[in-house]
């Protein structure tokens, strides 16, 4: 695609350059010729002058008559102008046009592209520098985020550090105050179980004492076998338990 | 006037007068041709130098451009930017406008190289010889010519011819072979498209398919004359910008 896209426009500079040229060299000597022999006035003309220009005994102003047709043929038709002449027309409106070109180019055109690549440059240059001092910035701040980070790590490793210890201490306190929380617990609870069973004891002698007493009186009322006995005692013992 | 039929042979580089015609002043194509040039330089610095774009597009870039091409391809490595600075204009302008008068000969309907005319070509290397002389009496006094024709080390039973050959040299060989060198080449790139051309169309007359091969070649040459256009005002400039730097410091 791409030589293509190359190749087209010489091919079509090519084309027009080949369909621009509808005649050959000859062709156009020819073309010129004719023209010529036109102004002369026509090949009747021409043919009077060539004929009586080489007859016998011609006179000098029909020999010179010819060769001036000739010459006029060969030098505007055949004939090409020198080339390394230059023509002061060309020359006046080339070379003044280059002078005013240079003075245009001095005074205006060249100024306004240079002062404009020079803007350039100098918004690249200045961009290039702040964008240095933003680095420079960017490094410093970088570098002091880095040591507040440095020394947030260090608080935060002596603050945890800190915190363990205390944690240890408490932990420590704690299990002391428990240990003697249970101690006190226990004592207290070894109290209270030895006044209730002091208690308990209490009550048992005082009851047994009743129920000796309650028994001995029934005994005593009847003086019986041991098996009454034993009926009485446990018919008390029942009623006391009904009670 | 347009490239539409082919001229008499005469006009294949000398081109009727249609305005002002038997004055100094008259204008035939090649003057239309130095002044389309003339047009097409001021519009590609008046009108790329008016835009500010800080990427530069369009005429601008072709304008910014060809200012670095000639300060960092032309000036640089024959005067050295320091020095050769106060040049760019002069050597931007006959730069871009050897090229455009080159050019023509490729453009459909005009086809002809301006510079393939004497004119231009003489007047250029007329100015080229006043300001490498200047800058050579400006930067060296009168020592100048002295050192221009004297080359140091040359022995003196030889000295008389050297010093009468670098005379000529620089007085007449210099901008006489800067404006040959150019006057030809757009002759015989002009001369080399005419032929391939009319044997394209003589051909395409007579077989039709034996106009195929001249047509290729008329192709790849107008090709080539695009290159030559480009290649003959570089050197027309560099060429200039080294003679000014010979003139401006004496051989050691």
């Amino acid at each position: 695609m791409r030589p293509a896209r190359i190749a087209a426009p010489f091919v079509c500079a090519g084309a027009l350059f080949f369909l621009a040229q509808p005649a050959g060299a000859a062709e156009s000597i020819g073309s010129c010729v004719v023209e010529k022999i036109e102004e002369i006035g026509g090949p009747e003309e021409l043919e009077t002058i060539v004929e009586a220009g080489h007859a016998e005994g011609a006179s000098a102003e029909a020999e010179e008559a010819l060769v001036e047709v000739e010459d006029k043929l060969e030098k505007e038709c055949i004939e090409a102008p020198s080339l390394i002449i230059p023509e002061l027309n060309e020359v006046i409106w080339g070379g003044g046009a280059f002078l005013v070109l240079l003075a245009a180019m001095i005074k205006w055109g060249f100024p306004l592209v240079r002062n404009t690549m020079e803007a350039r440059t100098e918004r690249i240059r200045t961009d290039l520098q702040a964008a240095q001092a933003a680095r420079v910035e960017a490094e410093n701040n970088q570098k002091q985020l880095a040591a507040e980070l440095a020394e947030s790590k260090a608080n935060a490793a002596k603050i945890v550090e800190q915190a363990r210890q205390e944690a240890l201490v408490l932990s420590a306190n704690m299990q002391v105050k428990a240990e003697a929380d249970i101690a006190e617990m226990r004592q207290r609870a070894a109290g209270e179980i030895e006044s209730a069973r002091s208690r308990a004891l209490a009550d048992l002698q005082a009851d047994v004492a009743d129920i000796v007493v309650g028994a001995a009186s029934r005994v005593v009322e009847r003086n019986l076998d041991v098996n009454s006995q034993r009926q009485l005692i446990d018919e008390y013992i029942a009623s006391v338990g009904r009670q | 006037m347009l490239a539409l039929e082919f001229p008499p042979i005469s006009h294949l580089f000398e081109w009727p007068e249609f305005a002002f015609e038997g004055t100094p002043m008259a204008i035939n194509k090649t003057v239309v041709i130095y002044l389309a040039a003339f047009v097409l330089t001021l519009i590609v610095f008046g009108v790329g130098g008016s835009k500010k774009k800080l990427v530069p597009t369009g005429l601008q870039t072709v304008a910014e451009v060809g200012i670095d091409f000639v300060e960092n391809s032309i000036i640089e490595p024959t005067l050295g930017i320091a020095h050769g600075k106060k040049f760019l204009p002069f050597l931007t302008a006959m730069f871009f406008f050897v090229f455009f008068t080159n050019i023509f000969e490729v453009v459909p309907l005009v086809q002809f190289p301006a510079n393939s005319r004497m004119a231009l070509p003489i007047f250029l290397a007329i100015v080229v010889w006043l300001v490498y002389n200047y800058q050579g009496f400006r930067n060296q006094g009168i020592a100048y010519m002295k050192n221009a024709i004297i080359p140091p080390g040359v022995p003196v039973a030889i000295l008389p011819l050297v010093a009468l050959i670098e005379l000529l040299q620089v007085l007449i060989i210099r901008p006489a072979s800067l404006a040959i060198r150019l006057w030809a080449n757009m002759v015989a790139g002009h001369l080399l498209l005419v032929t391939f051309s009319v044997l394209s169309a003589a051909l395409w007359d007579s077989t039709k398919v034996g106009a195929v091969l001249p047509f290729a070649v008329l192709i790849l040459m107008t090709g080539f004359e695009i290159l030559v256009s480009f290649l003959q005002a570089f050197i027309f400039t560099i060429l200039t910008a080294v003679y000014i730097n010979m003139a401006s410091h004496a051989e050691h």
